[in-house]
């Protein structure tokens, strides 16, 4: 972004947080977490531990970061070099990417940007103008995406909640502030796991390798008698029960399924225990679950990818991430978008734009030039 | 179920256990005795024991059962006083399967309940963990269960492939043998290595000696076939290079790891991006010399397992994997000598 465009997006982001300190959401355990933050030149500042909020705010009220970040882990010296800080525990955190979901809408709003001269381009190519390969991918969030991002939560806390058997009250979810939500757990049994646990969880909610076995049948299964006594119930716990309401409608047809698994043989049978995996498990990152050394967005901050704010979720069904983490000033300001399909910002629609010069209320103008499609 | 009484047979064939422990100091034994020729025999047993265990065979006495418990203790000092860890490796797991043994066996002859008593009272004994029954099946807390199922990488024990609800995990009475095993042996293996052993009896430093000496023919020295074929998931990034496509962040890290691995310089590992359309040679250089720990934190990184590879959806196995662990294990089969 040229300068202009950056002092827009410096003073929009610095206005927030002298506005609004209390949005930002202290984690708990605060003095065993790890902090860093990205600055606006560039540039990762890590090793940071603060004693209290108001420390941690004055922080950043001072150095303005375009990103702010603390430690899913708890630390015995927080501030040390990674050898060093000692692992305590870590939350659980799990990512639902809503870029990841393969969703149809992408088309109306997905485009190739070159790095170089900022071509906007509709699909995966080299650049048409300076004949780059460096291209990356921006996404305008629209409300399909957000719903499809909220079955994916639901999915998610129904694993969560009914077969890990976690509390209503240890789950915290929040929009990510660009593409995303992010889930965090706090449960001290669950804290303490290796990140070998952590990705079998991971493999559990997206019902990764379910085992044929698992469900009685066999290699060298040929016989339903063999079988039946260990194929599940509609009404089984977990993945058995999910699975087998998905292949029956109710116990009575247990032989006939039986048979026809059993006459399609093992490997297809594992081909249509993927597939339903697929359509039934929650969609996540699981590289996000299993790193227990990972620096996470803080809630109450802003996202230099969109100049949205990781917002509380508290509840799914009427929370609108593109109304309530749209936190910056209605302003408005003169800008040069290149190109932007038609999206959603608070109650307003904006939009399409094909270079041109519009006048857009701030947080619409942040939200263009963060995602690399306007300027100044 | 708490109330279960152990008899002597019960403790001969879990000696583990703290009733073990009480057991003895009812029989009012002492270190010291075993200067005497009277207790040759159970000197002899321990040995027997150890030779076993060694030799990779569960030991299956269960005649005298005093000298089974008292046997046990005095394996137990004679491995410490060797000192190869090996040994008290093999020992140790030698130990856990012939419970193992014992409990499978008792559990299709022995009564439900009382069978259930010993596995709940092992868990309590041991690893300070309550379990509980419902339905014919043990239950486990999910954090419980992970902390010790991680371990083995059959995907039978993958959480997915378990009964899960509200927060446990139904076993029923083989997998928590099963689970149990492992546990068993590293309870003993640490059990020989926190040993205080201050003067031993002259009868017991001798067979220690004598031990020793058959203990090295035992050792086993390993050869390793090897194969020159890159596994799938290497192969399947190698050719992803080849056609100028961007293999994602957790591939590169494998195919980096692989090759550091196996011995190949960072100069030929970068030369290996060089097709991949957004590759930076500086970029590409650091982050290479960087996993090879020669920049930044100098830790050295290893390759993924097998697991890991799999849940970054980098996993293509076929039929030669079958048995491995980790990609570096592709294509290397074990032989032993004579």
């Amino acid at each position: 972004m040229n300068e202009q465009s950056l002092n827009l997006v410096k003073r929009s982001f610095k206005e927030f947080y002298f506005k609004h300190t209390n949005y930002v959401e202290t984690p708990n355990r605060i003095e065993e977490r790890e902090f860093g933050y990205m600055q606006f030149n560039g540039g990762m500042i890590r090793h940071l531990s603060f004693k209290n909020n108001g420390e941690l705010s004055a922080h950043f009220l001072k150095h303005i970061p375009s990103d702010v970040y603390y430690s899913c882990a708890y630390y015995i010296n927080p501030t040390a070099p990674m050898q060093e800080k000692i692992f305590k525990g870590a939350d659980l955190i799990f990512d639902i990417d809503i870029d990841e979901l393969a969703l149809i809408c992408a088309k109306d709003h997905e485009m190739w940007i070159c790095n170089h001269c900022k071509n906007v381009m509709g699909e995966k190519q080299e650049c048409g103008k300076c004949n780059s390969m460096k291209v990356e991918k921006i996404s305008l969030t629209c409300d399909n995406c957000i719903d499809a991002g909220k079955g994916e939560l639901k999915k998610l806390i129904k694993f969560l909640q009914e077969d890990l058997g976690i509390q209503e009250n240890e789950i915290k979810i929040y929009f990510s502030g660009n593409q995303g939500f992010h889930l965090h757990i706090y449960n001290t049994e669950l804290e303490s796991l290796d990140p070998h646990s952590r990705a079998d969880i991971a493999d559990y909610v997206m019902g990764n390798n379910i085992l044929p076995d698992s469900f009685g049948v066999r290699k060298n299964s040929h016989l339903v008698k063999d079988v039946i006594s260990k194929f599940p119930n509609i009404d089984d716990f977990g993945w058995r029960g999910r699975i087998s309401r998905q292949l029956m409608k109710d116990d009575k047809a247990k032989p006939r399924t039986v048979q026809k698994i059993l006459k399609a043989g093992y490997l297809r049978f594992k081909t249509e225990l993927d597939d339903i995996a697929r359509e039934i498990g929650a969609h996540i990152d699981p590289k996000v679950t299993m790193d227990i050394h990972r620096v996470f967005r803080m809630q109450g901050t802003l996202n230099s990818k969109s100049g949205l704010m990781k917002a509380p979720c508290n509840a799914i069904d009427t929370f609108d991430p593109l109304t309530n983490a749209c936190v910056l000033t209605d302003e408005e300001v003169l800008v040069n978008v290149r190109y932007s399909p038609k999206f959603r910002l608070k109650e307003r629609f904006f939009g399409p734009f094909n270079d041109q010069k519009v006048k857009l209320p701030t947080y619409a103008a942040v939200y263009l030039i963060c995602k690399g499609l306007a300027e100044v | 179920m708490s109330n279960i009484q152990f008899g002597s047979r019960d403790l001969a064939k879990y000696p583990f256990l703290t009733e073990a422990g009480k057991y003895l100091k009812d029989l009012d034994y002492s270190l010291d005795e075993f200067e005497g020729p009277s207790k040759k025999r159970i000197i002899e047993r321990a040995c027997e024991r150890i030779l076993t265990a060694i030799d990779g065979n569960v030991f299956k006495q269960l005649d005298d059962l005093d000298t089974e418990i008292v046997s046990f203790l005095i394996a137990l000092i004679i491995v410490h006083a060797l000192g190869i860890r090996s040994v008290s490796r093999k020992y140790s797991l030698g130990e856990a399967r012939r419970a193992e043994m014992f409990l499978e066996r008792d559990l299709k002859h022995e009564s439900d309940e009382r069978m259930r008593s010993i596995l709940t009272r092992i868990f309590k004994d041991l690893f300070s963990i309550d379990i509980t029954q419902e339905n014919n099946k043990f239950k486990f807390k999910v954090s419980e269960y992970l902390k010790r199922a991680t371990y083995f990488h059959d995907e039978h024990w993958k959480l997915v492939n378990r009964i899960v609800n509200r927060g446990f995990v139904y076993l029923d009475s083989d997998d928590t043998v099963r689970l149990i095993r492992d546990e068993i042996s590293l309870y003993i293996y640490d059990k020989i290595n926190k040993m205080e052993l201050k003067q031993l009896p002259e009868s017991i430093k001798i067979k220690v000696d004598e031990l020793r000496g058959k203990v090295v023919k035992h050792v086993e020295f390993r050869r390793y076939f090897v194969t020159t074929k890159y596994p799938p998931c290497v192969h399947h990034i190698l050719q992803l290079l080849s056609k100028a496509e961007n293999p994602p962040h957790s591939a590169r890290f494998l195919l980096a790891t692989y090759m550091l691995s196996i011995g190949k310089s960072t100069d030929e590992i970068c030369a290996l991006f060089e097709t991949a359309p957004d590759y930076n040679e500086r970029v590409t250089r650091y982050q290479v010399e960087h996993l090879a720990g020669m920049k930044g934190s100098r830790t050295k990184y290893v390759c993924p397992s097998c697991e890991k590879v799999t849940s970054d959806n980098n996993c293509y196995r076929t039929e030669e994997c079958d048995g491995i662990i980790n990609p570096l294990q592709f294509g290397r089969r074990r032989i032993r000598n004579e």
